[in-house]
This record gives C-alpha cells, structure tokens and sequence, in this order.
C-alpha cells in the first residue's frame, strides 16, 4: 500500500502490517545490543513487532544443512510455521537466518512432494505450514516499507562527519535484482554518514573458510578484509551479519594494534544512534571492541 | 597406544570434522547454536532485554519440538556418536562462528 504524505514524499509502508522477529542465535546471546537497537528503532518508526514465542535455531544454513538436509528443512518450516500460526511475515535481523528462511520457504514453495514430506514431520508436533509467510530482511524492512526520505526526517541526531566502510557480507549479493547491498549504502548515507569505498568491498570475510582452516580463514581472508577496510581510513565498519561481526573483531584482536582497532557496527545501532538513542540505552558497552571512537566522532 | 597394540586396526574416525561438533550438539541440545550463559543473561536485563529472549532458549517445548524433528535424521546418528566418543559439552571455543 502506498500513502501519499506530501506531493514529493511517498511514504510506501502498510501501517497494518506486522512482524514476526526473527532472532536467531548469536544476536541474543552475545551480539544483544543489535536486538536492543533493533526493538528501539521499530518502536520508534512505528513497525508493528510480534516476538515469534518458540523459535529456534533456523537452522544455520551451512553445517546443519550439509550434515542433514532432512532436518535442516524441518526445523527451518517449524519456524515458519510459528509466524504462519500469528499471521505474520517474519523480519530476519540475521544473514545467516536470512538465507535458511528465504531458501528453505522457496524450496518449498517449488516443491509440492518436499512441502508434503516436511508437513507430515511436522504433524508430530501438532504443526502445519502452508506457504503463508514471506521473509524480509531488516534492510527491506527499513528500506523499502518507508522510504529512504522518510527515514531521513526522522533523524534527530545527524550522524554528518562520520565516515563509514560497509561490510554488506557474502549472502546479500545472493539475489542481485534485490540490491541488498545498495540498500545498505543507502540506509547508511540517510543517517547523515558517509559511505567511504573500499577495494575489498566483495572479499568475503571467512567464516566458511574456519569450517574447514580456522588458521587460512583468519590469517589469509579475514586480515585481508580488515586491511583493506582500514587502508581508507573509515571511523567504523557498518554491517548486518553476527558472524561476519564476530569475524571482523576477531581479525582486528589478532592483527591490529589496540590504538589503532576500528569499531564494527550494525546498522541497526547506526539508525538507532541516528533516531536520536543513546549508546548507553542501545548496550553499545558490550561490544568486544570499544565504540568510543564512533560516540565520540558523532558527539555524544 | 591402540595403534601401537593393533598396528592394522583403521585409525578411529571422528563422527564429524571438529568445527562442525559444538554446532550439531548445541543445535540437539539447546535448539540453539550458542549457549546463552550467566553473564549474558545479566547483560541483557542490564540494557533493557528481557533475560532470556522467547525462544527455546526459554521454552522446553520449543527444544523438545525440535528434537522430534530431528530424531532418525543423521543429525541424532551424529551426536549420539559425538556423546559417545567425546562425553563432555563443547565448549564455547570450539564453536566456530555461525551465523
């Protein structure tokens, strides 16, 4: 639905629509401050959240998957079936949990006898999925229910001066006609920041490369990324992934020296900082590397 | 020592490659890839969370719901072979990360 607000303006967002929030695993129980800053800024946009009561793992889409497909598919339309039951799309606040609900529910939906198998598993536990839910990411949330100048005139603190290197991570450039990382860019830049370019924009930051060489994942992929995003000299990495997060701290512990170490944001703390929270309500104190450099950059 | 006793006997194999063990048995165990500990839990309450978010984390049901989903599937075969072969919970060093 599309409201018109002003003869420039469209603000495209459905004010009946809601939520089911998708967790995940590491964002509650270590990344906590992008839950925080996630549950502030929906408040405060008005973005109807339901907490999906229940939910698992999604599974993550890479060892659960490789070392059984079989339950990987359950459990995934286990989840799905808990935001069909409150009829509600579900907002991922995760690209690992992005990537599992997206595929598992397209697998699905192009497979009668598949959605059949999973569905009579599913009846063990009194549950049924029936294609009703789609998955958005926090950034289609973000983007594309308000738009890009609506968020712009919300901004009560202006994040002008800072300079940020975005670190879209592997599974946004999944789907190109989506332009996820584009979206990225844009979120960043209606804070009033700007986003700084970077050689290694593409280069994965390794965490696949750690299932099988945690040393040549860390040593030869992830101090590759932290080079490259340090050679421009941003004041921040801004992204969306815990693991790329993790990955990027852990770079930064074992290659950087302490005065030197940029801090790692999620753009959910980003648009909180920019609607006008303060680090302290967001738990920006619990991040492994210190973010006083950005508070202090945005005069805080 | 086996080896040195049974000089022809297969090396033993291990159920799954090392950084796969703590994502299967903390999937099996608490439906979850990380464990939420003490201190995170007070951390959470101390910025404003709830101390446990509404998940299995905090709901046995939704734990067991997901145990019959993967009961007879290869991830029970591998960590009863994991329980059997190396006892203790990973730790959470052991646990590459997921996301």
């Amino acid at each position: 639905m599309t409201i018109a607000v002003s003869t420039s303006v469209q603000v495209k967002r459905d004010a009946s629509k809601s939520y089911a929030l998708f967790l995940g695993c590491a964002i509650p129980s270590s990344q906590i401050f992008v839950e925080r800053a996630f549950r502030l800024l929906a408040e405060k946009l008005g973005i109807r959240v339901i907490d999906l009561e229940g939910a698992t793992c999604c599974p993550d889409p890479e060892i659960s998957k490789i070392v059984s497909y079989e339950a990987w598919i359950r459990i995934a339309a286990r989840n799905l079936s808990l935001a069909e039951k409150i009829r509600s799309d579900i907002c991922v606040i995760c690209n690992g949990c992005y990537k599992t609900l997206l595929e598992a529910n397209m697998e699905l939906k192009s497979s009668p006898e598949l959605l059949r198998e999973v569905n009579s598993s599913l009846t063990q536990i009194e549950r049924q999925y029936s294609l009703g839910v789609e998955v958005s990411h926090v950034i289609e949330v973000l983007h594309d229910d308000f738009s890009i100048d609506d968020l712009q005139r919300r901004i009560a603190k202006s994040l002008a001066g800072l300079r940020v290197a975005i670190h879209p991570g592997c599974r946004l450039y999944r789907d190109p006609e989506k332009e996820l990382p584009e979206k990225l860019s844009r979120l960043v830049k209606a804070t009033g920041a700007t986003v700084v370019n970077y050689e290694a924009l593409r280069l994965c930051c390794g965490v696949p490369a750690m299932y099988a060489d945690p040393q040549f994942a860390l040593e030869h992929k992830a101090k590759a990324k932290i080079e490259g995003i340090l050679s421009v000299r941003p004041d921040c990495v801004v992204l969306v992934c815990p693991a790329c997060h993790d990955m990027i701290e852990k770079a930064e512990l074992s290659f950087v020296k302490e005065e030197d170490f940029m801090p790692v944001i999620n753009l959910t703390e980003l648009v909180a900082l920019g609607l006008g929270f303060k680090p302290e309500e967001i738990g920006m104190d619990v991040h492994r590397i210190p973010t006083n450099k950005v508070i202090e950059k945005i005069g805080l | 020592m086996s080896e040195e006793v049974y000089p022809l006997m297969k090396p033993r194999k291990d159920p799954l490659p090392s950084v796969f063990k703590g994502v299967v048995r903390n999937l099996s165990e608490i439906g979850h890839i990380y464990e939420l500990n003490d201190y995170m839990a007070e951390e959470r309450t101390r910025i404003g969370l709830a101390e446990k978010p509404p998940t299995a984390y905090r709901f046995n049901e939704a734990l067991r719901e997901a145990r019959t989903l993967m009961a007879n599937t290869e991830i029970a075969k591998k960590v009863n072979q994991i329980r059997r072969s190396d006892g203790e919970a990973p730790t959470e060093s052991e646990i590459p990360p997921v996301c």
